[in-house]
């Protein structure tokens, strides 16, 4: 638990290579991957219905659908886990990407007005095109979180000076606040809208079934992939547009990918589960104070630590208000908090 | 539970007043109420309380102003002087102006105006139809509890909690304070006469019966026995069987609603045959609660014996209660 690397003058190629960095970001993988999938086996059992251990192997190994429990487990709670998995890792990666793009460590799906865009097009489509499915809300909310953040990239770099990370914070608050008073227009004037879309803007993982899973992997893939590649280009854009010119980054091209890449994993997550917020901003901040900025280790740890999150709070919430269901937003608000806080008082927060 | 006070108060000073006024009979009623009661429609002013305290109405109100919709329907069916009521927001479950479907053809017939739309309480308009009373509720997404002081200023203001009592109840409290006493009884006793006629013609389902609306990924809110719905359901024969209490949620609504979670609610509603839903958001709620796969084990779902209560029946007046029961009748008819 040294703060070595956190406390030491902001990134250099040094720590990249640095042994003690890559041990302790394969400890962060094994841990988060770890807790991961325990509280996810874990999570099976717990629920606003309760369900014994036993009933759970049972389900698993022997399915029977004219039961209730087993019913449960396989139509609730396994699409909510994997779910849980795809949407935090989806945001973990997104908060990194953003952090880095914008140069704000208070980055996450909000500040390029993905949620807010992704709102307004699942409000259109329930209050004028009468969706009121959790499937029928996805390809909206996902066009919507696209087009928003196209906007944002589009105001950001309109500049003749070219987009600088300041431009795309202030453009994504202003494009935010600007579509969420149109969708609060439209939320005032239907009561039918507001029903439906009150559960949706919560965030919630429950009642997705596999087939919302199947609609937004791709994409979920898609934008990890491209990701993961842009490590090394956003290392040296982390020096500065001039540095990164300098070692031969197109500062452009990267800048469109890491859009591009968070719209696919903000967008598809928003969209598989409404918007969930705290998740993209602790994950990432929580991977920069074990392993440091360096896009090598930050990304990859950022997807596991972002579902481990995730997963450990509408886990935790589920058991602390059974026989009633809490939704996973308001878990990963409720229980995430306080351990940001901790993380922050604890440690310096990395600048970017 | 005040306003229940004040129901089985003036219950009971009904039927004082049907007994014959008999003196003894009245220990239980301040004077006013028992004078007012004793005296009929000439025992004006009278004090009413109510949910925001207490008014008294001087004379036999001329021009009403209801600035609850919920409560409009009751007005207009004991034939209350009602001049303008408020609106709500426009849905599947109102007209194009914002007034509940079942009682909007009554109001228009009645010349009742909006005094405003969209709920959003707008004491100038209300001044402008120079009412003598206004009514409204303390509860709901209708209250108007913080402005009682400045409706009251208006003209003499009566707040009532719809939330927890019948629509005859809440009809009879109206009698009392409009000196509709009459009207009020005869409406509910023509009612129970159309609906023993009614129960008449249904070949009911297999029993018992449970009435509840679909929240989707929200789970369901099961109306309980002493709901509105269920006493419609109970009234016209049906048995009705509330959630299991073992899988309710710690939450239930002002309309005695139990919530269950998705995931118990199969669980919850597994001792009803059959059901019935309330199409709150309009349109029909059969197909995505018959499609919920947490729900095939639900012994009505799985037989096929879920249906639709139609949009009306989430706010029952007399007018909606009519409409609910014909559908009923319709959907059981011999």
């Amino acid at each position: 638990m040294t703060s070595t690397v956190t406390s030491s003058p902001r990134r250099d190629d040094a720590p990249l290579r640095h042994p003690a960095v890559a041990r302790r970001a394969i400890a962060l993988l094994l841990g988060a991957g770890a807790t991961t999938v325990l509280l996810a086996v874990v999570g099976f059992g717990v629920g606003s219905h309760p369900i014994s251990p036993a009933q759970v192997l049972d389900a698993l190994t022997a399915y029977d659908p004219t039961r209730n429990e087993h019913v449960i487990v396989m139509a609730s709670r396994v699409p909510r886990m994997l779910l849980g998995i795809l949407v935090g890792a989806a945001l973990g990666m997104a908060g990194a990407l953003m952090q880095s793009l914008t140069r704000n460590p208070l980055a996450d799906p909000g500040i390029l007005g993905v949620n807010a865009g992704a709102s307004l097009l699942v409000v259109v489509a329930i209050a004028y095109l009468g969706v009121t499915s959790v499937h029928g809300y996805i390809w909206f909310a996902f066009a919507g979180a696209a087009l928003a953040a196209v906007l944002v990239f589009a105001l950001g770099s309109a500049h003749r000076s070219g987009a600088t990370p300041v431009r795309f914070a202030l453009a994504g608050t202003a494009v935010a606040i600007a579509i969420g008073a149109v969708t609060q227009m439209i939320l005032i004037s239907n009561e039918t809208a507001f029903q439906y879309f009150r559960f949706w803007s919560v965030g919630s993982l429950q009642g997705r079934g596999l087939d919302v899973i199947v609609a937004v992997l791709p994409f979920l893939v898609v934008g990890l992939s491209v990701a993961l590649l842009l490590a090394r280009p956003l290392d040296s854009l982390a020096l500065g547009d001039a540095a990164a010119r300098s070692l031969g980054t197109s500062v452009g091209a990267v800048r469109a990918s890491t859009a591009l890449a968070v719209v696919l994993l903000a967008g598809g997550a928003t969209a598989a589960a409404g918007p969930i917020g705290f998740i993209g901003l602790a994950a990432a901040h929580i991977v920069r104070q074990v392993v440091g900025n360096s896009h090598r280790w930050l990304l990859p740890c950022s997807i596991v630590v972002g579902a481990g999150l995730l997963v450990s709070a509408d886990t935790l919430g589920r058991a602390l208000v059974a026989p009633a269901d809490l939704q996973s937003g308001i878990a990963a608000a409720l229980l995430g908090s306080p351990l940001f806080i901790a993380l922050v008082r604890s440690r310096r927060v990395a600048s970017l | 539970m005040r306003s229940r006070l004040l129901t089985v108060t003036a219950l009971a000073a009904l039927a004082a007043l049907a007994l014959g006024g008999c003196s003894s009979e009245t220990d239980t009623l301040s004077d006013t109420e028992a004078a007012a009661a004793a005296a009929g429609d000439s025992s004006w002013p009278r004090t009413v309380e109510h949910g925001a305290g207490e008014t008294e109405i001087s004379a036999a109100p001329l021009r009403i102003v209801s600035v609850s919709p919920s409560i409009t329907g009751s007005l207009l069916a004991i034939d209350a002087p009602l001049v303008g009521s408020a609106a709500t927001t426009v849905s599947p479950l109102s007209d194009d102006k914002g007034f509940f479907t079942q009682w909007a053809d009554a109001a228009d017939e009645a010349g009742v105006e909006v005094v405003y739309g969209d709920l959003e309480l707008d004491l100038d308009a209300v001044d402008l139809f120079e009412p003598d009373l206004i009514i409204g509720s303390v509860n709901g997404g209708d209250a108007t509890l913080e402005a009682y002081d400045q409706l009251s200023e208006i003209a003499p203001t009566v707040l009532l909690d719809y939330g927890t009592v019948t629509w005859q109840e809440l009809t009879t409290e109206l009698g009392t304070i409009t000196g509709l006493e009459e009207q009020a009884a005869a409406t509910i006793a023509e009612y129970d006469d159309w609906v023993a006629a009614q129960a008449e013609k249904i070949m009911l389902p297999e029993q018992p019966v449970t009435a509840a609306v679909y929240m989707g990924a929200d789970g369901v809110w099961a109306f309980g026995a002493d709901s509105p719905q269920a006493r419609l359901l109970t009234a016209l024969g049906f048995t009705y069987e509330a959630a299991a209490e073992a899988f309710r949620s710690e939450q239930t609504g002002a309309n005695g609603v139990d919530i269950l979670s998705a995931e118990n609610a199969a669980s919850g509603l597994a001792g009803s045959r059959t059901l019935f839903l309330v199409a709150m958001g309009g349109g029909d709620p059969v197909s995505a609660f018959v499609g919920d796969p947490l729900l095939v084990n639900q012994p009505a779902v799985a037989a096929d014996r879920v249906h639709s209560l139609g949009t009306e029946s989430f706010r029952l007046d007399y007018f909606s209660a009519k409409n609910t029961t014909q559908l009923i009748v319709d959907t059981f008819s011999e």
